[in-house]
């Protein structure tokens, strides 16, 4: 969750630009209770039905700790009306934008002049 | 009156090497640990296993030198961490290509799941005065 730290670490930055933040997992409600109180200005999401990461697609099977299936790591940037601006799944997991990356990217979708 | 001296042959042809070969194989995987870890750098380690394939190299260059049995365990254990090292990095690592069905340009498609205080979430609360980002993740594990 290093990646969540570093989101968490630059909310105000995304504050700045009007922007809410959500972070799914498909871990369950008590895994995202504990999850939300690390980073209380991130809203977590639990999905342990999987309905988002089925209807996102964003399923990565056997990937968890004990073969289960987990979301693969995606990034997606909506505007007001929830239509999809810009996404992002890199080629290995390690891999992950940092909030400085996401910020670009984010200025660049969303230019203000 | 001269007299030669006979300088000896080395007793342990390839020590060298083979400490060498093993600092190389641990000092990767130390360098991503604490990258991962202590620096915070969410990108791929690729020097890991590259570390590992040079430490290999030189262990299996001690073994030449001087054959042995702590050296061919030497060389079985680093192989095999360098062997596994690539496989992670290539196989276990890698992420599904995505093939849809969220587009840009598109809405996002409709679900229903809950937040993390149990309240509904559904695409609805990405229509609002505010652009939204949403990031999977992997989980808390």
């Amino acid at each position: 969750m290093v990646e969540l730290g570093q989101l968490e670490k630059h909310h105000a930055a995304f504050e700045k630009r009007n922007t809410q933040f959500f972070v799914a997992s498909v871990d369950g409600l008590e895994d995202s209770k504990e999850v939300q109180k690390s980073f209380p200005h991130l809203q977590v999401v639990s999905d342990p039905n999987h309905k988002l990461v089925d209807a996102a697609n964003v399923g990565h099977p056997n990937a968890g700790p004990h073969g289960e299936n987990v979301a693969a790591p995606t990034t997606f940037i909506l505007d007001r009306n929830g239509i999809v601006r810009w996404m992002f799944r890199p080629n290995y997991v390690t891999d992950r934008l940092s909030a400085q990356d996401l910020l670009s990217q984010y200025d660049r979708v969303f230019p203000t002049n | 009156m001269s007299h030669s001296e006979t300088i000896p042959a080395t007793r342990y042809p390839g020590r060298r090497n083979l400490i060498l070969g093993i600092c190389f194989a641990l000092v990767g995987f130390a360098m991503a640990f604490a990258q991962l870890t202590y620096f915070a750098v969410l990108k791929t380690p690729w020097y890991m296993p590259i570390f590992a394939t040079v430490g290999t190299l030189c262990v299996l260059t001690a073994l030449w030198q001087r054959r042995s049995i702590g050296r061919w365990i030497a060389f079985v254990l680093v192989a095999a961490l360098t062997g596994f090292e690539w496989f992670a990095m290539l196989v276990m690592m890698a992420t599904p290509v995505y093939a849809g069905p969220v587009e840009v340009g598109q809405p996002f498609p409709a679900f229903a799941t809950m937040e993390s205080d149990g309240s509904p979430f559904t695409q609805s609360h990405f229509k609002s005065d505010k652009n939204s980002i949403l990031i999977f993740f992997r989980g808390r594990w």
